[in-house]
């Protein structure tokens, strides 16, 4: 199979179910919302070292935020339940509550709920005010700027983490600009996040390591400086390999963002791109396998 | 099918309980066991079809002509469905409520919404004394559910209310706010004396801005809070026009009370806004 000259590798890529909420930031006006959300979801590429992956999914307009301010969704990823609660109260508590005229509301509306505001309202010192409006319960903490307001919980569901495709290039310009074409593209869709700097992910990594203490190391089979001295993946005329990594609420959206990503990467004249594949483990670990070219059809 | 009308006349004089009246108590019930349904009135009961002219089937609409201030519990407890009445009624309309909507076009007398659970209560004219407030011998006031009043109200309007919505648009009495717990109150119009005496949490909203404020809430500034369009949002579901009303509180004046008791409670009012 092949995209505008693009070779697409008959393979897939292999995920992992995580568990997922969605939280709202808004501020006075996009500038404030937006510090508060990319500090909340700074230091949060992957579960491996960082507790969490986070993400911001999209800018929100007033009309689409419970507090009629300009706001963003972001998505957080974990392990495990517990680990969300503790994500939450640290990142919400040290990067929104922070952030000058902030605001934070539950962005999904199913699945177990979690301590949002319930925890960080006692910030208030005994001040702090609740007001329930229907079903939903919001805490009003004082703070030097007026209020924090924080709804009392969120929800987390099951969601899947891992989901990923590597664009193969002739050098590291032609991966990079092809990299940068398809983060654009995916950014448009909803309920995913690549949670890596920019998008993207230059050190792919394998399971273990030589080493062992480290539970994952560089993935040597797509370093292309290691092309004649390990059994490499990589033709002689891939010059530089980079990695897309995606986390969605489902695999719909993955497999949306995946279509996207990749007729983006592989557009235009003289891109320099040369295959696609995807990071798998063999199929054994991950329940969730994203054919790349069934997606592609 | 159309909906349950029940035609008073000609009541005997006494208080009567038309608790049995509402969707609730009626759904389960025949035609034949409705007409049957014992009405008690002073110290006797009566068949309801010896007391109003009965007609439709709809069980989860209501309608109730001919009643009186004499009139007592009516939708006391209910669950669903809707009540309509279109005359005066007693004490305690909607106490005990937990669901469905009830609406009065006349007045009403005391403890309207008393220990409310839940649904909403319309009332066109004039409520008594202790709009949702606690049923005798409770210790606390409504816990749920709005009651919008488009008159006037008596003394203790929220007395130890626990939650939920109370708006009056007219002017309330005395001692509003008594000892709120929480919640939310707008008045409308101008409150009586001691307004939020020793309200421990909870909102009130007066939108004249010329209401005479206790001298236990201390004024603390003017600020845009962020809670001001959920709160529309949620008057909204209630009432359109108060919930345009809320969006004038975009800007308030904020007082903290009661100090006397270490409450936690505010006063808003709104703040015009230039141009």
């Amino acid at each position: 199979m092949k995209i505008n000259g693009v070779s697409i590798d008959n393979t897939f890529a292999e995920a992992f179910p995580m568990k997922a909420t969605r939280l709202i930031v808004t501020a006075y006006n996009e500038t404030w919302a937006d510090h508060a959300a990319r500090a909340m979801t700074g230091f949060a590429t992957s579960v491996i070292a960082c507790g969490c992956e986070a993400g911001i999914e999209r800018r929100l307009k007033p009309s689409e935020t419970p507090d009629r301010r300009p706001g963003v969704s972001v998505l957080l990823f974990t392990m495990s339940r517990k680990e969300m609660e503790k994500q939450i109260q640290n990142r919400v508590g040290q990067c929104v509550l922070t952030s000058p005229t902030s605001a934070c509301f539950s962005g999904l509306h199913e699945g177990t709920p979690v301590p949002l505001g319930k925890n960080l309202r006692f910030f208030g010192d005994g001040h702090q005010i609740s007001k329930k409006f229907g079903d939903k319960r919001y805490w009003r903490v004082p703070v030097m700027d007026g209020e924090f307001l924080c709804e009392e919980t969120t929800h987390v569901g099951n969601a899947i983490g891992g989901g990923n495709f590597l664009i193969l290039a002739r050098d590291q310009q032609s991966a990079l600009a092809a990299s940068e074409r398809a983060i654009v593209a995916m950014k448009k869709v909803r309920g995913v996040i690549m949670p890596f700097p920019g998008g993207v992910v230059r050190s792919g990594s394998k399971v273990g390591s030589k080493y062992k203490a480290l539970p994952a190391s560089t993935n040597h089979l797509f370093c292309p400086t290691l092309k004649g001295a390990v059994d490499s993946e990589l033709s002689a005329d891939v010059g530089a390999v980079l990695e897309i990594v995606i986390d969605g609420l489902d695999t719909e959206s993955i497999d949306e963002a995946t279509r996207v990503g990749i007729r983006a990467a592989c557009r235009g004249r003289n891109h320099g791109v040369l295959r696609i594949s995807a990071g798998n483990y063999g199929g054994n670990l991950g329940p969730y396998h994203f054919k790349l070219r069934p997606i592609l059809k | 099918m159309s909906a349950l009308c029940i035609a008073l006349s000609d009541l005997p004089v006494g208080v009567a309980d038309l608790s049995p009246l509402q969707p609730t108590g009626l759904a389960e019930k025949s035609p034949e066991q409705i007409r049957r349904t014992r009405i008690q009135i002073g110290s006797k009961s009566y068949p309801l079809q010896r007391l109003a002219e009965i007609s439709g089937e709809d069980t989860s609409d209501i309608r109730i002509s001919g009643t009186n201030v004499r009139c007592t519990n009516i939708g006391r407890g209910m669950a669903s469905g809707r009540l309509t009445v279109d005359a005066d009624v007693g004490d305690f309309l909607g106490a005990e409520m937990s669901g469905g909507e009830i609406i009065v076009a006349g007045n009403a007398a005391n403890n309207l919404g008393s220990g409310m659970r839940g649904g909403v209560i319309r009332l066109d004219g004039d409520a008594g004394d202790c709009v949702g407030g606690p049923l005798p011998g409770a210790t606390k006031g409504m816990n749920e559910g709005a009651i919008l009043v488009h008159g006037n109200a008596g003394a203790t309007v929220g007395q130890r209310m626990r939650r939920g919505l109370i708006i009056v648009d007219g002017d309330v009495g005395d001692n509003c706010a008594d000892r709120m717990i929480a919640g939310t109150i707008l008045v409308g119009g101008t409150p009586g004396r001691e307004l939020g005496a020793g309200m421990r949490r909870g909102t009130i909203l007066l939108p004249r801005s010329d209401a005479r404020l206790p001298k236990h809430f201390a004024p603390c500034g003017e600020f845009e809070l962020a809670m001001i369009p959920l709160l529309a949002d949620w008057f909204g579901q209630v009432s359109t026009r108060h919930q345009r009303l809320i969006k004038r509180f975009s800007r308030a004046a904020r007082y903290a009370g009661d100090l006397t008791y270490g409450g936690n409670g505010e006063i808003l009012i709104p703040v015009t806004q230039p141009g």
